[in-house]
């Protein structure tokens, strides 16, 4: 017995819908640009995508972190070029004031020479970037010295916070990036009295020395600024090693960063050549479909009935 | 003579019989369309015929036989409660999943992110007031996304909940009617091909929405069960079914939203009898899929979990911090509040414990040795580090094995709701092989009655001839 129309109009309505919905679907993934929209798009793949996802998110937060550590360590970087300048000029001035040609009053303006160095100093080791003292250590708002020529060593500490902040890379890899204005210009013993290498002690002893026309004072300030430079070699070679250290995070970071979205885009983006073609194929079938339907002969023996 | 006699009056009977069939064909035409009609046949007989013996044959009506083929309604009703469920089920966690985003741009996973970002830039400027101020701020957004989840989720429960009343009170109504065709049945129309088409379409109706075993009683009579055990009508009564939430004795969760329940008029819990049709999969999704992420009496929902998992880690670590190391230390304070006493509601009172502030964030690590930003990098490092409690997984594949499971069982849903579609089509189609009307059939029936309608009167005709014939004859014998 041939089947009534409406069981055939059924089938035909639940493939169409079915055609339709895949349709749908297709057109989705294009004007979004996802091919995983929703969880049920690609369940497998869902905690894959999310992973890079938070990854992406979290190399994109390391790289800003080495940003702003890399800017803080340019900055310290150039102040200590510009305190081994001065430090070069203060060798000069000891150069001149150990000369017996000098003259008294040559002696004190070099002295006052020295006291305006000392201050210069003080204003980089107060250094700051976007309102922090490079140099303040774990308080980086406080600043680290204040100038004062009529104090021990010319200067008032006021921070004597530790440096125990570290910056981390994108596999957990930390390293301390700073050091504190103590550390480069102030190296104490453990007494608290200056150890060698001193540099605000060595200018200070300068200073003093010259304002005294006191020439063993002179030659002791003479080799206590030559140690004094190489406590600023050391700080230098401290913050080009951190440079390098956050260069090579920076450029694994961005290698990673690259890859990271490089596999999220394979996981969720549409291939868009590829949907393109599924969807002409799912439109050529709607249609094939549809006048294949209406084109149907429905007639029945009653339409050649007399 | 008297053969002509009966041959009029069999061609006369013919005449009935054909027109009843006629009548039959109409009324299959009539109802080619119909739900539930199917093909009837009125059934001739020839009469005894021995001419000798003075029994001149004929043509007898003896019923209308009806093409109903239970199997093929069986068929039917089986693959309709299997599509029932499984479109339902699809539709539910389609809703369901819409509320988990798996983008990473929005929702709780991006709240997520930006927490932990937020944690990371605190961690590489740990005094710097505004870093502070963002992962204050970050913390909010993330209890507002995982409150808002909650939300929606609970909102699906209620609507669910209205879904579930609206269908128990469709199947009330269904089998209300089908106790009152049962009762016409009684009355005598056994045989009705329209009260007949009447219980079948309202058979088919409730196949959707339940799983039904229907059998017929010696009265003619449709007896449905639920799930095979529980009667939903006899003869012409019907057990209205009802919903109940009540929670169970010695709920592992006290004051948890508790499972819909499915009962008969006398409180008989008979919600495992349907398992399938739009009801059973509106009860797996009400007592199974929300609960397993938003709780219920038995289990705390995995959504909940979450929630109450960040935030006892992230205050771990702040509470073990410092925000000053002093002297005197001043100890960190807890960055989330959630409501303790009820784990159901985890996610859904998830906030900022009202009394920490920016400068409170404890970022100091006491050690030893103490590390001025240590607990900021362990915040920061939580996105890579598994949570015990969240089965070893990170917080972000937490939430994504939830999304994943969801997407899984919508996936299979809609793969199932495609395929029992089309079974369904396939049985309706099979069925109407069997038993619907043929529009071809029923034309070439129609002239064939007609050709012995004409046939039969032709006949009465002709005797009518020969008897005239043989009374002039016999007026000219008596002239």
């Amino acid at each position: 017995m041939l089947a009534g129309l409406d069981a055939f109009n059924s089938t035909f309505l639940v493939d169409i819908n079915n055609t339709q919905n895949a349709i749908t679907r297709t057109n989705q993934q294009i004007t979004s640009g996802y091919r995983v929209s929703v969880a049920s798009d690609a369940p497998t793949d869902i905690a894959t995508i999310l992973g890079y996802q938070n990854q992406a998110s979290e190399i994109g937060q390391v790289q800003t972190n080495l940003t702003l550590a890399n800017t803080q360590a340019t900055a310290a970087d150039t102040a200590l070029s510009s305190a081994n300048t001065l430090l070069d000029q203060l060798t000069s001035i000891a150069a001149e004031g150990a000369s017996s040609t000098t003259s008294s009053t040559s002696l004190t303006d070099l002295s006052q020479q020295v006291q305006g160095i000392a201050q210069q100093l003080v204003d980089l080791a107060n250094t700051s970037v976007q309102g922090q003292y490079i140099f303040g250590g774990d308080d980086p708002s406080t600043q680290p010295y204040t100038y004062d020529w009529s104090a021990s060593g010319g200067v008032v500490q006021n921070n004597t916070a530790s440096n125990t902040d570290t910056i981390q890379d994108i596999s957990g890899q930390t390293t301390i990036p700073r050091m504190t204005a103590q550390e480069i210009f102030d190296a104490q013993n453990s007494d608290g009295t200056p150890a060698t290498g001193n540099i605000f002690q060595a200018v200070y002893q300068l200073g003093t020395a010259l304002e005294n026309d006191d020439q063993a004072g002179i030659q002791a300030a003479t080799t206590a600024i030559s140690a004094a430079s190489d406590q600023l070699q050391t700080a230098t070679t401290f913050y080009g090693n951190v440079e390098d250290w956050i260069q090579n995070a920076s450029n694994t970071a961005s290698a990673a960063l690259t890859n990271v979205q490089t596999e999220v885009s394979n996981l969720r983006d549409t291939d868009v050549v590829s949907a393109a073609t599924q969807l002409t194929t799912e439109q050529t079938a709607l249609q094939a479909a549809i006048a294949a339907h209406g084109s149907l002969d429905v007639k029945s023996l009653f339409d050649y009935m007399g | 003579m008297s053969s002509l006699f009966a041959s009029l009056s069999t061609a006369s009977n013919a005449l009935d019989v054909l027109s009843e069939a006629i009548g039959v064909v109409q009324n299959n035409v009539a109802n080619s369309s119909t739900p539930g009609y199917v093909t009837q046949t009125l059934n001739m007989t020839a009469s005894p015929f021995d001419v000798t013996g003075g029994l001149y044959g004929g043509v007898e009506a003896s019923g209308v036989a009806s093409a109903r083929n239970i199997f093929a309604e069986q068929a039917v009703w089986t693959a309709n409660e299997q599509a029932g469920q499984s479109t339902q089920e699809a539709s539910s966690l389609s809703a369901l999943q819409n509320y988990f985003d798996v983008s990473g741009t929005s929702g709780v996973p991006a709240a997520l992110s930006s927490l932990y970002s937020a944690f990371s830039a605190w961690s590489a400027n740990p005094t710097d007031s505004t870093s502070r101020q963002q992962v204050i701020s970050a913390a909010t957004n993330f209890a507002q996304e995982v409150q808002q989840t909650a939300t929606n989720v609970e909102q699906l429960r209620t609507q669910t909940d209205t879904q579930l009343s609206g269908t128990v009170s469709n199947i009330n109504s269904l089998t209300s009617q089908i106790a009152t065709i049962n009762g016409e049945i009684q009355e005598g129309d056994k045989n009705d091909a329209g009260v007949q088409a009447q219980l079948y379409n309202s058979l088919e109706q409730l196949s959707n929405l339940v799983p039904i075993n229907v059998t017929t009683a010696s009265d003619g009579t449709a007896v449905v069960l639920l799930g095979g055990q529980s009667p939903l009508v006899e003869g012409n009564q019907s057990n209205p079914l009802q919903l109940s939430y009540t929670v169970p004795a010695n709920p592992t969760i006290a004051n948890a939203t508790p499972d819909a329940q499915l009962l008969t008029s006398g409180g008989t819990d008979v919600t495992a009898l349907a398992s399938q049709g739009q009801l059973g999969g509106l009860l797996s999704f009400r007592n199974t899929t929300l609960p397993s992420v938003i709780g219920d009496s038995s289990q705390q929902g995995s959504l909940n979990l979450l929630a109450q998992s960040v935030a006892d880690t992230v205050n771990g670590l702040l509470e073990g911090g410092e925000v000053s190391a002093g002297p005197p230390a001043v100890t960190g304070q807890a960055l989330f509040s959630y409501s303790a006493t009820e784990p159901t509601e985890a996610a859904s009172t998830l906030a900022i414990d009202p009394s920490i502030t920016a400068s409170t964030l404890a970022a100091i690590s006491p050690g030893p040795p103490a590390v001025a930003n240590g607990v900021a990098t362990q915040l920061a490092n939580l996105s890579t580090t598994p949570i015990t409690n969240l089965d070893n997984l990170t917080a972000t594949d937490f939430y994504s094995s939830i999304a994943s499971g969801i997407g899984q069982s919508e996936s299979t849903a809609s793969a199932n709701q495609t395929t029992q579609s089309q079974l369904l089509s396939q049985a309706q189609n099979m069925r109407a092989q069997v038993e619907g009307v043929s529009l071809n059939q029923q034309a070439t029936l129609l002239m064939q009655y007609q050709q012995s309608y004409q046939a039969a009167a032709q006949l009465i005709s002709t005797v009518n001839v020969t008897m005239q014939s043989l009374i002039t004859v016999m007026q000219d014998l008596s002239s």
